[in-house]
């Protein structure tokens, strides 16, 4: 694989991205909102000491799970559409570039793209949040950055399996939408009612749960602030009981297998398929 | 070296021995008065160990044990102060307890003590008091199973000690400091680390002050022991900062409870507690901030919880619905997760939340204050569908936090029918969080996070600098890696030797005739090659391409050799630009199709160098000017090897010189279709594919683009073109390969194609004439494809008479005939 050609196709990408109106529109919502939670966050504690970083992540955590999947998804899901609508996939194509090339550096631009979004809408409120005097530990702070971006990852990769197979950007943006309105809403809230309705076990509910990958992230991110495994009732003193320590870096193993495979599932499709 | 060895010895030896006199100097003038009321202890005293001094001191005396190491275990069985000066060490060696007090009145203070036995039956002690009104201060307790164990010790002072636990699993740890049916005792200024509890029982009216109680189980653990004060201690990092337990009459201020996260993680826990007046204290990120359970027991003894900060914890409070006559004000609940929760089924309306028009702050209170007097002119209330459902169905909190419970508690919000249970109603909220001025706040650095998060910002300022800065440098791209032949194939002297054309012999078929199949055909090419010696550049073999059931390229075989131009003719649908995407490999096909030796699927990379490819609709990124598109298909070809056109040369054989800074979306069809041929000459390619390359041109831009492709035929370019216009093979092929339906029907050299009319003669002949008729007609140069009951015949214009003509000539009766204009 040439390295040249894949940095080529990702800074390419990386700055696509940064002209795309979803992206930006999504990563502006999001660096926008963290710091207008941070803000807020200092502005209720009102004292020093009291607000820091660690206290303002619950907050953080909800808005990751609402708007990150989504950019993930959206540049995903455009990625080679895009280019196969606009007829630019066959001009790349005919250049001495092969088709794993390509697909590693789009995901390569677009995670660069993704993380950039993200470094910045973690990185301003916690400068606020330092800066006013608010303090408090980088490790927790850096976790949750770390988990966002595996999230985001996790968003990318089903977005490009999306635009793997997908014709039409209409169509990919649609099914991306559509996908992050199950991840979101419909996924927790089918298992929800199913819990309420079936009398689900802690252990089924748990199960089920995992799936998601934004059950993962969340999970993870709510044990990586420091909370007990309690906070998240007999589901997570199970989860904690059944794999002790483990339970987080299983909870990243599980993010990195949504990382992994759909992109993997994009790229066999992508290799083996009429590129027009 | 050797004198400093000596001062070295010497002067602590000295120091030693000074400090001897002097406390035998004070002993000898105290003895004037009382001889017998003090003894010294050190190697060289006249007592050489604390057993032997304790055993000569008599009552009130005191013992001083200067700097050195000591053998436990001590008993202290008549009243004496046994002074430790220096930090000597009496040291257990791990058996049983080290240090025991059984008179009343005696003194332990300035001391190590260490390695007691670790055994829980036996109690195994650092020091050990088992008589009222005992001193135990200053000391330091390492390596024991109990630090502080009063035993009936009513009266006695623990002050001042560092006490560090036994490196065992917590559940066979001892705890720190120990209080058992000892009333009154005092508590200060003590640190406790890594202890299983600190402990106190049927202790009343003791003082636990100014203490640290860190990294154990219960920070501090208080049953059965009525009238105590817990005043200014910190719990931090236990898996319970404090819990009281049946008893009357606490008073709890000013004491910080962070981060005690156990598998129960309370900050301050009460039970069964009766009239405890909690104020100014700091419950900060625990999973549950102040427990409060069956307290009080009896409704005339409430308990009051005033001026409290609850911040950051999981759930703020959690509450037993039992609760009847508790009293909370002026506390300021900041950020919790869950405010409020409740234990248990029932609600809280037994809690007062607010005296005397003073209730508490809720940094979630959405109310206002119109009169400005601080406090909120709606009440608090805080009701969560979602806390409702978790509190009955406990695996429910497994959502915590996702979008799903919000949305539960937005439809309840939006939807009244589904309001759930008022859990706090706070009729005079604060608007302000009111904190006393010297709450003993933590101040955590600034400086990690900040660090963390500027590296965030810079390392993407730099990401996004360097994405920028590479845009420059391909703008300068160079030189580009050549076509390099497979071995054994056409070698890279071939492809750069000017042509030297020789027309192909006239090889002509329909891919049904025995002559004219197109596999003998492409046979008759490479035998054609072979023996030339001079393997093609561009070989297909018996390519087939389906889209579903519909076969597009049926079973094509051809070749192109170096310097030559082929045109693949054929009308729309005919499968040209099919064949073009298969030797491309933008398709998948079935067959070989082989550039300069490699194969297309095997080695695309090494293919594609050796090849161009101008599209009939050329795309690129409308938002690159034409400079940048140039620069960025460099890098594709490679941006070491040192030969190829720069930039700037493309441009300039492509005249697109002027237009270099132009966006590639404000370009004409014209010096778009200019700007594909520049991207595919990067590199300089042996070969290159055209689609239709002058379709849908004005005539200008027409001539101006065939006169390049002449001039690069010319240089030696060979070039496969898909033609529908008869000029475009007329001016650059020197063969014609005819395709229809996807098959090869004919193919002649370019001095005999005759479709420069762009007509098409259809004649009815079947059997014995039509074969007769065809080969007739190619004899004469015409293109002519076969059918079961028909041939089609190319015709140009102003001759669309002539083969009917030259038909009649040789003999050949036609009846009929139609004519096909083609598009």
């Amino acid at each position: 694989m040439s390295v040249d050609a894949v940095s080529a196709v990702a800074t390419k990408e990386l700055r696509d991205a940064l002209r795309n109106r979803w992206f930006l529109m999504d990563a502006g919502a999001f660096v926008l909102l963290s710091f207008g939670l941070s803000y807020l966050g200092l502005a209720g504690g009102g004292l020093a000491g009291l607000a820091g970083f660690g206290r303002t992540s619950a907050a953080l955590i909800s808005l990751v799970l609402l708007i990150v999947p989504l950019m993930g998804l959206s540049v995903g899901a455009l990625s080679l559409t895009g280019e196969r609508e606009r007829g630019t996939l066959a001009t790349l194509l005919a250049q001495p570039i092969t088709r794993k090339e390509l697909f590693a550096g789009k995901w390569c631009g677009l995670a660069a793209a993704l993380a950039a979004a993200l470094a910045v809408g973690f990185g301003l409120p916690g400068l606020i949040i330092a800066a006013a005097g608010g303090g408090g530990q980088a490790g927790p702070y850096l976790a949750l950055a770390g988990l966002a971006f595996l999230l985001a990852l996790a968003g990318l990769a089903v977005g490009m399996l999306l635009s793997a197979f997908v014709q039409r950007t209409a169509a990919a943006v649609g099914l991306a939408v559509g996908l992050w309105l199950v991840f979101v809403f419909v996924g927790d809230l089918g298992l929800l009612g199913a819990g309420l309705a079936m009398q689900l076990q802690a252990g089924q509910l748990l199960t089920l749960a995992l799936v998601n990958p934004l059950t993962d992230f969340r999970v993870a991110a709510i044990l990586a602030a420091g909370a007990s495994p309690e906070t998240l009732g007999p589901a997570g003193l199970l989860l904690s009981r059944t794999l002790g320590g483990w339970n987080l870096p299983v909870l990243v193993g599980l993010l990195a297998l949504w990382s992994s495979l759909p992109l993997v599932a994009g790229y066999w499709i992508f290799a083996r398929e009429d590129a027009v | 070296m050797s004198r400093r060895l000596a001062r070295t010895i010497a002067l602590p030896a000295l120091g030693l021995a000074a400090l001897a006199a002097a406390v035998a100097s004070a002993g000898a003038r105290a003895g004037a008065t009382a001889p017998a009321a003090s003894l010294t202890v050190c190697p060289t005293c006249p007592y050489h160990t604390p057993q032997q001094a304790l055993a000569a001191a008599p009552p009130g005396a005191t013992v001083t044990v200067l700097q050195g190491q000591y053998q436990g275990a001590l008993l202290i069985d008549h009243p004496v102060r046994l002074q430790g000066v220096g930090g000597p060490v009496i040291d257990g060696g791990g058996q049983g307890t080290v240090v025991r007090i059984t008179a009343q009145d005696s003194r332990i203070e300035g001391f190590v003590v260490r390695g007691s036995g670790t055994s829980l039956d036996h109690e195994d002690t650092g020091v050990s008091v088992e008589a009222p009104e005992v001193v135990v201060a200053n000391n330091r307790l390492e390596d024991v199973l109990f630090g502080i164990y009063l035993k009936q010790a009513p009266g006695s002072r623990i002050e001042t000690n560092t006490i560090t636990g036994k490196a065992l699993p917590l559940a066979r740890r001892g705890d720190g400091i120990r209080l058992w049916y000892s009333r009154g005792v005092t508590i200060t200024g003590n640190t406790v680390t890594g202890a299983r509890d600190d402990l106190l029982w049927f202790s009343p009216d003791s003082t636990v002050a100014n203490n640290q109680f860190r990294a154990g189980r219960y920070g501090l653990h208080l049953m059965y022991s009525d009238d105590c004060r817990a005043v200014g201690n910190v719990f931090e990092d236990d898996a319970v900062g404090a819990y009281f337990m049946y008893s009357v009459g606490l008073r709890l201020e000013r004491n910080l409870a962070r981060r005690n996260r156990g598998p129960t993680g309370i900050g301050i826990g009460l039970r069964d507690m009766d009239r405890v007046e909690a104020r100014d204290n700091l419950i900060l990120d625990n999973h549950v901030g102040l427990y409060v359970y069956e307290s009080p027991r009896a409704s005339d003894a409430p308990n009051l919880f005033e001026d409290n900060v609850v911040a950051y914890n999981d759930a703020g409070l959690a509450l037993d619905p039992a609760l009847r006559g508790d009293v909370f004000r002026g506390n300021s609940f900041l950020n919790n997760q869950q405010q409020v929760r409740l234990d248990g089924e029932g609600t809280l309306d037994g809690i007062t939340w607010a005296w005397h028009g003073r209730g508490n702050f809720w940094s979630d209170y959405t109310g206002y204050d119109a009169d400005g007097d601080g406090v909120g002119d709606v009440p608090y209330v805080s009701r969560r569908m979602f806390e409702q459902l978790a509190s009955a169905h406990p695996e429910l909190r497994l959502f915590l936090l996702s979008p799903a419970a919000s949305a539960i508690d937005w439809a309840a919000m939006a939807f009244p029918v589904f309001t759930p249970n008022t859990v706090v109603l706070d009729p005079s909220p604060l608007v302000r969080p009111l904190l006393a001025a010297d709450l003993p706040l933590p101040h955590p650095s600034r400086l990690p996070l900040g660090t963390a998060a500027l590296g965030m910002l810079l390392s993407t300022f730099g990401l996004l600098a360097g994405a920028l800065r590479g845009r420059r440098a391909r703008d300068r791209a160079g030189a580009v890696a050549p076509c390099s032949p497979a071995v054994g194939t056409v070698s890279r002297d071939e492809i750069a030797r000017p042509p030297t054309f020789t027309p192909f012999p006239s090889v002509s078929g329909d891919g049904r005739g025995a002559e004219t199949l197109p596999g003998a055909t492409a046979e008759a090419s490479g035998e054609a090659e072979v023996m030339r010696g001079e393997p093609p550049l561009l070989q297909v073999h018996n390519l087939v391409k389906r889209f579903g059931t519909a076969r597009v390229v049926d079973d094509i075989s051809l070749a192109v050799r170096r310097g030559e131009a082929v045109a693949l003719w054929g009308p729309n649908g005919a499968g040209k630009t099919t064949v073009l995407r298969c030797i491309l490999g933008l398709l998948r096909y079935q067959g070989e199709v082989r550039v300069a030796g490699w194969d297309v699927r095997r080695d695309p990379k090494r293919a594609l160098r050796c090849l161009g490819y101008v599209a009939q609709e050329p795309a690129f990124h409308a938002e690159l000017t034409v400079a940048q598109t140039l620069a960025f298909y460099h890098r594709f070809k490679g941006a070491q090897a040192a030969q190829g056109a720069s930039v700037a040369e493309l441009l300039d054989l492509t005249g697109l010189v002027p237009h270099r800074e132009k966006r590639v979306s404000a370009l004409s069809g014209g010096m778009r279709r200019k700007l594909a041929l520049a991207v595919a000459l990067i590199g300089e390619p042996p070969l290159l594919l055209l689609d239709e390359p002058t379709a849908n041109l004005d005539e200008q831009s027409r001539r101006d683009l065939l006169a390049l492709l002449t001039q690069l035929k010319q240089r030696g370019t060979a070039l496969l073109l898909a033609a529908h216009h008869a000029d475009e093979v007329q001016v650059l092929a020197d063969r014609v390969v005819r395709l229809d339906a996807g098959a090869i029907v004919a193919e002649v050299a370019a001095a005999g194609f005759r479709g420069r009319g762009g007509s098409r003669l259809r004649l009815p002949l079947s059997g014995s004439p039509r074969d007769e008729a065809a080969r007739a007609l190619r004899e004469r140069g015409y293109v002519v494809a076969e059918y079961p009951d028909h041939l089609v015949v190319e015709v140009g214009a102003g001759h669309k008479a002539s083969p009917l003509l030259e038909l009649s000539r040789a003999g050949i009766s036609v009846e009929d005939f139609e004519l096909e204009q083609e598009s």
